[in-house]
């Protein structure tokens, strides 16, 4: 009511001061006149729905919908964090559990994704809130999203600019003229720079919210140029009715602030990425500061998320910065400040791409000026869907690299003889319980089991790659080891059939779908000793590649954390830190060397995969002769 | 002679584009480095060619932003009901066209072609055809409605001059021509007949073209603006009855009928309704909008505080009541929120919590 009342005494002001008033253009699907611009299809108005549409939802709505998430799931939490020039609370949201901790006990990584931070930006808020949305409707999926929601700490901010938004869709189909134009300028030049009602980017300080007042329609601070970051960096940046204008001092505006106090609820120590969600152009932009591993870490995700969405029919296509140029922006304020994987995601529709029409183009429109902005109410859907699991593969990927939480190697009895899991926080220490001798010719079953789900299935209940990904689905085991006769490795075949989302045989899934896998194998008896006494040491190696393509963490005693824009403590095949992983090769057995094969001693080791050629055609035609088993083991899954 | 100027300059945009095209990158967006700099402008430079008068720019064509807006310009000034063959040649030639003029985007280093000229020209020559062919179906329709409906649907240029021949005829049909056309759409397997039963809407106001689109098999935005503006077309009854329909009955319509079914006037909606939706796992968050709207008006709370004691252990009861309460957003309702929590109402512990940051 008193919003109102401002308004009209507002509108009374102007009218009573003679001051001018700005004329109202309309956007139509097919006429053209000296007040309207045909975008080819019809522009969507905003419906009162909580649930997604075929089109766009009024504010009201989207906000009923989060609030409703909040109260309905344990698993999500709402908190004001601050209100904007007009008063209006603007809501953050958090997805997980509430104990801020890892099931192993480690503080949380936290993700930060911002949403319409520009007013007219419609896309952004749907995309937002089926994000919202998909991660509560899989909370029980024992998959990657009851992960998430167990390990990390994800932060939505749906609607940044409330009061920008709510203008935009008080006027769903007007905007005012542009700037320096009048009635009798040519529609070109009238809807050439349109900036208020449906056209709205910036925020509204000292902006009614009558879209013919003349007086204010310029003003605003652009919330996407307040940032600490590169402010002013842009000419235009520090002109008060510019569309980028970036605010009387950086961070100025309250809705940034609110920005700010949702990175605190990360806290903003444990955030691992950002995103400001924002249309359009169907890319990624992707700030680069001077630091190697971040770049090249957020390079490689950006290229994932790529790929995510290629797949299904769209090329958000990263547009990487140079290396420490950037604009105020808020992706290039938390890549800078906080060194983490940020980027602008413009949605589409696709603006540069060769071979595809521009803007409202390319759904079969005019190609107006600025219909880019205006979606067509039967795109957004699909463009919802296809988004929503790129995202989640980028929370999954920076929630950090998986490692081996378990080894167990149970003989053909059903006896343990080889038990072993890591226990502990940041540093752990592996639980050896059982460590009896193997015996080769034996058949065992192996199990090894991760601190995350390493697969995904398709409807037909099958192991498949995460949309779009091309990772390495079985794992690699080999046994290497010396038993005095040169270096050995021997593989075990693992198929991709091997993952476990139930129990087969009396074994399962640790805490989530396919995080473990089990094999049966026969151990080789064609591994070189120089005596049949005794027993040989051998190292069980394992390496997997997860949904996302990120190698294990092979010394899982010191537990993987971010710093400084980098993995910190995640180790490759040697043992060095690192940004790629590697082989886990903790787990130490023996076996008896009575059923092995007597070799002479070799002079120079070999071995490991590196056997000279010639030296591993002798060793063939003497198994073939010897009539042993194979190099390679059989797997029995 | 006109014609053969703008060919030209066509042409010479033509092979433009090809050199400018070579210089981009292959799968991503043009970058704004691949643009020659003679085709980079900046929103200072285009708003001063906007701006000036049209014989002046002439004098400068040559340049890609000058030849460009000149072009688009010359199309949007086209008369898509009365084109010369001259003038359809040359939209056909512009319909070719490649973008020559850029500007950076403003958040990133990817060119952004200022006017696409293409399209502009494509549309032209849809609007054209669809012009041409209003006369042909308006004939159909004097002589044969099922025809007619029949060959509305056959291409989008024939839909959108039904559509004008619809809109046009506009009080002219009889009752029967109208059931006639909504029969015919209602059967059909062609989603675009959707478009016109909206049009029988929004022209005739015409109900049973409204059952027919809100229960098509189809999926479609149009149901949702139909739904939304029921109430410029039928009587608060028939609305009652429409929403009820599709809040009890239709999934994908539900949330949004049971918000617009709260819209009713007081004296049409039954509150039962609502009510009978505020468990559901699925539209009681719709209900509860829709009942917060018209508590902010009754303040009368005592049917949701009867809910929320009477199936106080149902998860989704509690949420969609209490979402009711802080939907409100009155100091009434945000007392009330406060008094529940205090009277420990809850059983829930996490809606206990986000109940507590409601109230603080």
């Amino acid at each position: 009511m008193g919003k109102l009342t401002v308004c009209m005494v507002t509108s009374a002001l102007v009218f009573s001061s003679g001051a001018a008033v700005a004329e109202v253009l309309n956007y139509t699907e097919n006429t053209n006149s000296s007040n309207q611009l045909a975008i080819g299809y019809p522009v969507p108005v905003p419906v009162d729905s909580l649930t997604a549409v075929d089109g766009f939802r009024t504010y009201d709505s989207l906000h009923s919908q989060h609030q409703s998430l909040a109260v309905t799931h344990p698993e999500v939490r709402s908190s004001v964090v601050g209100q904007t020039h007009n008063n209006r609370d603007i809501y953050v949201y958090r997805f997980g559990d509430s104990n801020n901790q890892t099931t192993d006990g480690l503080a949380e990584p936290a993700f930060l994704i911002n949403g319409t931070i520009h007013a007219r930006e419609w896309q952004s808020p749907e995309v937002v809130t089926e994000l919202m949305e998909q991660l509560t409707e899989q909370k029980d999926d024992q998959g990657v999203v009851q992960y998430l929601l167990d390990n990390t700490n994800i932060i939505i901010l749906p609607v940044m600019n409330v009061d920008g938004f709510l203008q935009t869709q008080r006027f769903p189909t007007q905007v005012t003229q542009s700037p320096g134009t009048s009635a009798g300028s040519t529609p070109s030049q009238k809807f050439a720079q349109p900036r208020d009602g449906r056209m709205r980017r910036k925020n509204m300080p000292s902006v009614d919210e009558v879209l013919s007042t003349e007086g204010d329609r310029l003003n605003g601070v652009d919330l996407n140029r307040n940032g600490s970051v590169f402010f002013g960096v842009q000419p235009d940046n520090s002109v008060a009715t510019s569309l980028i204008y970036g605010g009387p001092s950086a961070q100025s505006e309250p809705e940034t602030q609110a920005l700010l106090a949702a990175a605190q609820l990360g806290p903003r120590s444990r955030l691992r990425f950002y995103q400001d969600t924002h249309s359009f152009s169907r890319v990624l932009f992707v700030p680069q500061p001077n630091n190697a591993n971040r770049n090249t870490i957020t390079n490689s995700i950006a290229a994932k998320f790529q790929s995510t969405t290629q797949v299904q029919g769209a090329n958000y296509f990263p547009v990487i910065d140079q290396v420490g140029s950037g604009i105020p922006s808020t992706a290039d304020y938390f890549a800078y400040t906080d060194l983490i994987p940020a980027w602008t995601l413009e949605i589409e529709p696709p603006q540069g791409f060769s071979g595809e029409p521009n803007g409202g183009a390319f759904y079969g429109g005019t190609g107006a000026s600025h219909s880019g902005f205006i979606m067509p109410d039967s795109e957004i859907a699909r463009t919802r869907n296809q988004l929503a699991p790129a995202q989640i593969l980028m929370f999954y990927h920076q929630a950090g690299p998986a490692y081996v939480t378990k080894v167990q190697l149970v003989d053909s009895g059903g006896n343990d003889v080889y038990l072993a899991s890591w226990s502990g926080g940041a540093s752990r220490n592996l639980n050896v319980a059982t460590n009896n001798t193997l015996q080769g010719g034996e058949t065992y079953t192996l199990y090894v089991s991760f601190s995350k789900p390493m697969r995904v299935r398709n409807s037909s209940g099958n192991i498949s790659q995460y949309t779009g990904q091309s990772v390495s689905i079985s794992p690699t085991v080999t046994i290497t080891g010396n038993g005095g006769s040169g270096n050995f490795t021997r593989a075990i075949n693992v198929g991709n059939n091997s993952w476990l989302n139930q129990s087969v045989d009396g074994f399962t899934f640790n805490q989530y779908h396919d995080d473990a896998f089990k094999v049966e194998f026969t151990l080789p008896t064609n591994i070189p000793v120089s005596s049949t006494s005794g027993n040989t040491d051998i190292t069980i190696n394992i390496a997997a590649q997860d949904l996302a393509g990120l190698e294990l963490d092979a010394n899982p005693a010191t537990s993987v954390d971010w710093n400084n824009g980098s993995w910190t403590n995640y180790e490759n095949s040697n043992g060095q830190a690192g940004i790629t992983g590697g082989t886990d090769s903790s787990y130490n057995l023996k076996v008896s060397n009575q059923n092995l094969t007597l070799s002479e001693p070799q002079s120079s080791g070999g071995g490991g995969g590196s056997l000279p050629w010639l030296m591993l055609i002798t060793l063939g035609f003497y198994t073939l002769v010897r009539g042993k088993k194979p190099l390679l083991l059989r797997s029995n899954s | 002679m006109i014609k053969n100027r703008w060919l030209k300059l066509l042409c010479l945009a033509a092979g433009l584009a090809v050199f400018s095209s070579s210089n981009a990158v292959e799968s991503g967006p043009l970058l704004i480095s691949d643009v020659p700099a003679g085709q980079v402008y900046t929103d200072a430079h285009i708003e001063r060619i906007k701006n000036r008068d049209l014989a002046a720019l002439k004098s400068g064509a040559g340049d890609p932003l000058v030849d460009e807006y000149l072009l688009t310009r010359k199309i949007y000034n086209l008369d898509a009901d009365s084109l010369s063959q001259d003038e359809v040649e040359f939209l056909q030639q512009a319909s070719k066209h490649q973008a020559l003029a850029y500007k950076q985007h403003p958040e990133g280093p990817i060119a952004v072609p200022i006017f696409d000229v293409s399209s502009l020209a494509k549309h032209k020559l849809f609007l054209r055809g669809v012009y041409l062919k209003k006369p042909e179906l308006l004939k159909v329709l004097n002589t044969n409605v099922a025809q007619f409906a029949q060959s509305s649907l056959l291409t989008p240029t024939h839909t959108e001059a039904a559509k004008l021949v619809l809109n046009q005829s506009s009080g002219h049909l009889s009752p029967v021509t109208i059931d006639v056309l909504v029969d015919g759409y209602k059967h059909s397997k062609n989603s675009a007949s959707l478009v016109l039963l909206r049009t029988l809407v929004e022209s005739y106001k015409s109900y049973p073209a409204a059952a027919a689109l809100l229960s098509s098999e189809y999926d479609s935005p149009l149901k949702h603006q139909v739904m939304s503006q029921l109430r410029q077309h039928f009587s608060a009854t028939e609305r009652e009855k429409l929403l009820r329909e599709y809040a009890l009955n239709q999934p994908k319509l539900a949330s949004q009928a049971l918000i617009e079914y709260g819209k009713l006037p007081l004296n049409v909606l039954k509150m039962e309704v609502l009510y009978s939706k505020l468990s559901d796992s699925k539209l009681g968050s719709s209900s509860a909008l829709a009942l917060s709207r018209l508590l902010k008006q009754s303040s009368d709370y005592s049917a949701v505080v009867d809910h929320l004691k009477q199936k106080a252990s149902s998860r989704h009861a509690v949420a969609n009541g209490l979402l009711t309460l802080k939907l409100v957003d009155t100091p009434d309702s945000r007392a009330l929120l406060k008094t529940i929590l205090e009277n420990d109402s809850i059983q829930f512990d996490d809606m206990k919590a986000e109940v507590t940051t409601w109230v603080n």
